[in-house]
């Protein structure tokens, strides 16, 4: 069992964001003391195996998430960081002081610049996309890449060109889009990709990497 | 002009009947039909003022001297009154009018006519019952209301004292399933009495019978006739103890697709069943064990055609895990529409020798899979060397050293609680006014009403049962191994409690939740009601047992009922919304439903609460439109196990099943992803099991909206 902490704020603005709220409008929610959750953890050792980062986009809070961390694995818990891959230098510091056990990160289509820029809607280029797959890759850590498939933004195709580019990644996820919570209120009405399609997908995945499926 | 109608005419045929039995008013015919008289004028033809002599006096025993009175002033009031239609229960009742002139309070009692008015019959027809939202509407539902309607008044009249029925009608107490006041409660019992003496449907072997089955098919359908017909015997549920471990002699040499094939067949055989009373499936319970439970583990197992097949149950481990692998890959797909089965309810123990048996880790991520899709999954935690059998709502029968040695020959264990009543606790925090020891003492009051209303019961079952196979309970009767089914004397009676969490909120300000000093006092009128039912079991000879009452319709009903007389303190306590109907009292021992917590915490502190509870606890967790990840339960369930008391919890999601394309999607919503209809409906964890949401009644909606649901378990 994980303890999942968010935080607010992300350099993305994903139109089929679901924690739209945490990166909008975190003023929303009641800020928790970083002692409390870890006086939390401390009181709750005997149930809780792990934490799990996420936001938002965690590592735009650098400095302070890297003392949260060691903090957090001074307690003695494993860690699993979700992240979109923006900031590969500070997961390499994370991964060189052994700061988090997992790491998931985000594949929101496939790795071409426009494509990408259609869905992030912020002027980020690939590369340092690219940048951060191949050090999580080469760095031992265990890792998942997921992708959400939305549908008009991600494809068959795109399914096809990202497993290629991660062959020798240790997990690949495919999740399903949920039209509940959309920061584009429009794709509220967006009809998921039947399950049939999403079997398909990752059974052409499967032919470059490990792939699973995750339906919410 | 009047005329008699045709009703009396038949009666007045069989007046001489010999089974006429006038002892307690209860001949063969009934007095209404004597007097049904219709009128379309102001002459009265065929008209007999004796015969109203002859009813009061056949009826109460009043004697016929006086009877004549009541019966000319009765006639000269109808004749007078200009009425154009006078009906047999109008009368009766114009008779009642002129009894309670005189006096005769005794005699008008005994002279009461159950029944309905004109107006609820027609809403039968057309608007359905809540009360219970495994009732579906259907012409046998609107039987199944309207002859639990006149059993309930016969009840409160005639089977209960003054003060029992009085303490039931202001709201102090509940009795439960007073519609099904002829039968006992529930039961749980063994596939072995099947497998050993074949099938007698209807406990007297009128209708064909029966040998023992030969061949798991025939098993199956044996297992599932006979919880049909027992479902005519109980009010509620019908639970079958370790299932798998008794099919298991059934499936030797079977391969895999086999005997997923019978899980099946058993599972949709339960789930299909909508022919028991009311026509709604049968309220099934199958208990599971991953490994031979130790009471079992040395019994001789029966095999085909009731035979002993020279091994001991513990020499079928294989079969048992295969067929109870496979009934969980059952459910985990759900039926053809990919909906959760309602029933029959897996309830799965997981005891110490679990995680000492061997692939008990794949086996508690299938039940957890399960559990987070679908939601069937009751995790039934036996620690030590305790052993339970599950059913209804959460009902458990502890065995104790007794029913351990009955264990040897299985088809002995038959347990049954034959009454559950509930106290209403926020009341008695309304009377005592913050005052502790008015707060005790009034619980203990309720308490003794309660075990009065068992006495009570127990009294007019046993009437029933005396009758033997020409009674009107016969399976119940039918005595196949030296002893009769249902083993009176070994029943236990429940006592439920409703709104713990009102109760010392309402005394101490304060919920359950917000404080330790809140939960050690909900702790200490736990400990107290206990302490109270063991001295009312030594005196009175009866097992009584605390069980947290499921409460589907109770949560409301006293609610409301608590509103009339103290409108100011239900106000300050009740949940949902006090201004419209739309309210209920937390049910049983739990906390507010209601309030952001972490299932930790919820699981630990409920849990608290349970070892106190002999017959029965369980925790929610609502997981709403969340689907967690399987190993993520499957740690949540093992801490559980053990680091709380916790003896129960299930994991709830909901679904919207859309009733125009049949697409199940998680999560409540109004309207359909796929076809856009809004025709769709509900489906989640009631109380005790899974139903429709559009089934439920006011209360539980309420309940429903406040949900706290625990989106990130993972």
């Amino acid at each position: 069992m994980t303890s999942v902490v968010f935080l607010p704020k992300c350099n993305f603005r994903c139109n089929f964001c679901h924690n739209h709220e945490l990166v909008l409008n975190d003023k929303k929610f009641e800020l928790v003391d970083k002692q409390a959750i870890l006086d939390f953890l401390k009181e709750n050792k005997e149930w809780i195996d792990g934490v799990t980062i996420t936001g938002g986009e965690p590592t735009i809070h650098n400095e302070a998430l890297y003392l949260f961390l060691k903090q957090i694995k001074n307690l003695g818990f494993f860690i699993k960081l979700d992240t979109n891959g923006t900031h590969p230098d500070v997961i390499n510091k994370f991964i060189d002081d052994g700061l988090v056990d997992y790491i998931a990160m985000d594949i929101k289509t496939a790795l071409v610049d426009d494509k990408y820029q259609n869905i992030i809607n912020v002027p980020i280029s690939v590369e340092i996309i690219k940048k951060t797959i191949d050090l999580i890759i080469k760095s031992g850590v265990d890792h998942e890449f997921r992708t959400t498939v939305v549908p008009g933004y991600v494809t068959l195709e795109d399914i096809e060109l990202i497993s290629k580019y991660i062959t020798s990644a240790k997990l690949y996820v495919l999740q399903q889009f949920n039209p509940k919570e959309t920061l584009e209120s429009g794709l509220k009405k967006l009809k998921p990709y039947d399950e049939s399609v999403l079997v398909e997908m990752v059974l052409v995945a499967s032919k470059s990497v490990n792939t699973k499926m995750r339906l919410r | 002009m009047l005329i008699l109608f045709q009703g009396g005419l038949m009666v007045n045929k069989n007046k001489n009947n010999n089974n006429n039995n006038n002892n307690n008013g209860s001949s063969g015919d009934t007095t209404d039909n004597i007097l049904f008289v219709r009128t379309s004028g102001d002459d009265i033809l065929n008209w007999n003022k004796e015969k109203i002599t002859e009813a009061l006096n056949r009826e109460t025993g009043m004697p016929k001297h006086q009877a004549q009175v009541i019966a000319i002033e009765a006639e000269k009031f109808i004749k007078n009154s200009g009425a154009k239609f006078i009906s047999a229960p109008l009368i009766r009742e114009i008779v009642n009018s002129k009894l309670i002139e005189h006096g005769y309070e005794h005699y008008r009692k005994l002279h009461t006519r159950l029944g309905m008015p004109l107006y609820d019959m027609t809403n039968l027809f057309f608007l359905s019952n809540k009360e219970n939202s495994n009732v579906h509407h259907n012409s046998e539902a609107i039987n199944l209301t309207l002859a639990g309607h006149a059993k309930k008044e016969y009840a409160l009249l005639n089977v209960f004292s003054e003060d029992v029925g009085k303490a039931y009608q202001n709201g102090r107490i509940h009795l439960h399933d007073l519609d099904f006041i002829d039968r006992p409660y529930c039961s749980g019992q063994s596939v072995e009495y099947l497998k050993k003496f074949g099938l007698v449907m209807d406990g007297r072997g009128n209708y064909a019978v029966a040998g023992p089955a030969k061949h798991p098919e025939v098993l199956i359908l044996h297992l599932t006739k006979f919880a049909a017909a027992l479902q005519g015997h109980f009010a509620g549920a019908i639970g079958w103890d370790a299932v798998n471990v008794f099919m298991a002699p059934f499936l030797v040499g079977l391969d895999e697709s086999r005997i997923k094939q019978l899980a099946q067949m058993m599972i949709y055989e339960f789930a299909q069943q909508a022919v028991s009373r009311g026509g709604q499936v049968t309220f099934t319970d199958t208990n599971y064990y991953w490994e031979i439970p130790k009471h079992f583990s040395d019994v001789p197992a029966i095999g085909p055609g009731g035979k002993y097949t020279g091994n001991n149950y513990s020499e079928y481990l294989g079969e048992s895990q295969a067929f109870m692998k496979a009934a969980f890959e059952v459910y985990l797909k759900g039926d053809n529409y990919g909906r959760p089965f309602f029933f029959p309810k897996p309830d799965f123990h997981v005891t110490d020798k679990f995680f000492k048996t061997e692939g008990h880790e794949e086996m508690m991520d299938l039940a957890c899979e399960v559990g987070s899709k679908m939601g069937n999954t009751y995790f039934i935690f036996d620690r030590g060397d305790e052993a339970k059998i599950s059913e209804c709502c959460r009902l458990q029968f502890k065995l104790n050293e007794n029913d351990l040695l009955d264990a040897k020959q299985p088809w002995k264990m038959r347990y049954s609680a034959m009454q559950n009543v509930t106290i209403n606790l926020p009341r008695a925090a309304y009377a005592a006014k913050g005052d502790d020891s008015k707060l005790f003492e009034y619980i203990d009051e309720s308490l003794e009403l309660a075990a009065q209303a068992h006495i009570e019961k127990k009294e007019f079952i046993r009437k029933i049962l005396a009758q033997g196979s020409a009674g009107s309970l016969p399976i119940l009767t039918m005595d196949l191994d030296g002893e009769p089914y249902y083993r009176f004397e070994r029943a236990s009676f429940l006592m439920g409690m409703l709104g713990l969490n009102e109760l010392v909120q309402f005394h101490l300000g304060e919920e359950l939740h917000e404080s330790n000093k809140a939960i050690k006092f909900g702790l200490k009128v736990i400990v107290h009601m206990g302490k109270k039912q063991r001295e009312l079991s030594e005196k009175t000879g009866l097992h009584f047992a605390l069980e947290q009452t499921p409460a589907e319709s109770t949560a409301y009903r006293l609610a409301h009922l608590d509103r009339e007389r103290y409108p100011n303190e239900v106000a300050k306590v009740v949940k949902g919304d006090f201004t419209t109907s739309e309210m209920y009292y937390t049910n049983s021992t739990y906390l507010n439903v209601g309030v952001p917590m972490s299932p930790i915490k919820r699981v630990t502190q409920e849990g608290m609460f349970h070892p106190l509870i002999d017959a029965g606890a369980l925790t929610h967790v609502w997981l709403g439109d969340s689907r967690p990840d399987p190993s993520a339960l499957g740690s949540f369930v093992k801490k559980t196990f053990t680091n709380t008391q916790n003896t129960q919890i299930a994991f709830s999601p909901e679904f919207t099943f859309c009733k125009s394309c049949h697409k199940v999607v998680r999560g409540l919503i109004d309207r359909c992803q796929s076809c856009s209809s809004v025709n769709v409906d509900g489906i989640t964890r009631v109380t005790g099991y899974l139903s429709t949401t559009s089934n439920w009644n006011k209360g539980k909606l309420a309940e429903l909206r406040d949900r706290y649901r625990s989106y990130n378990l993972s």
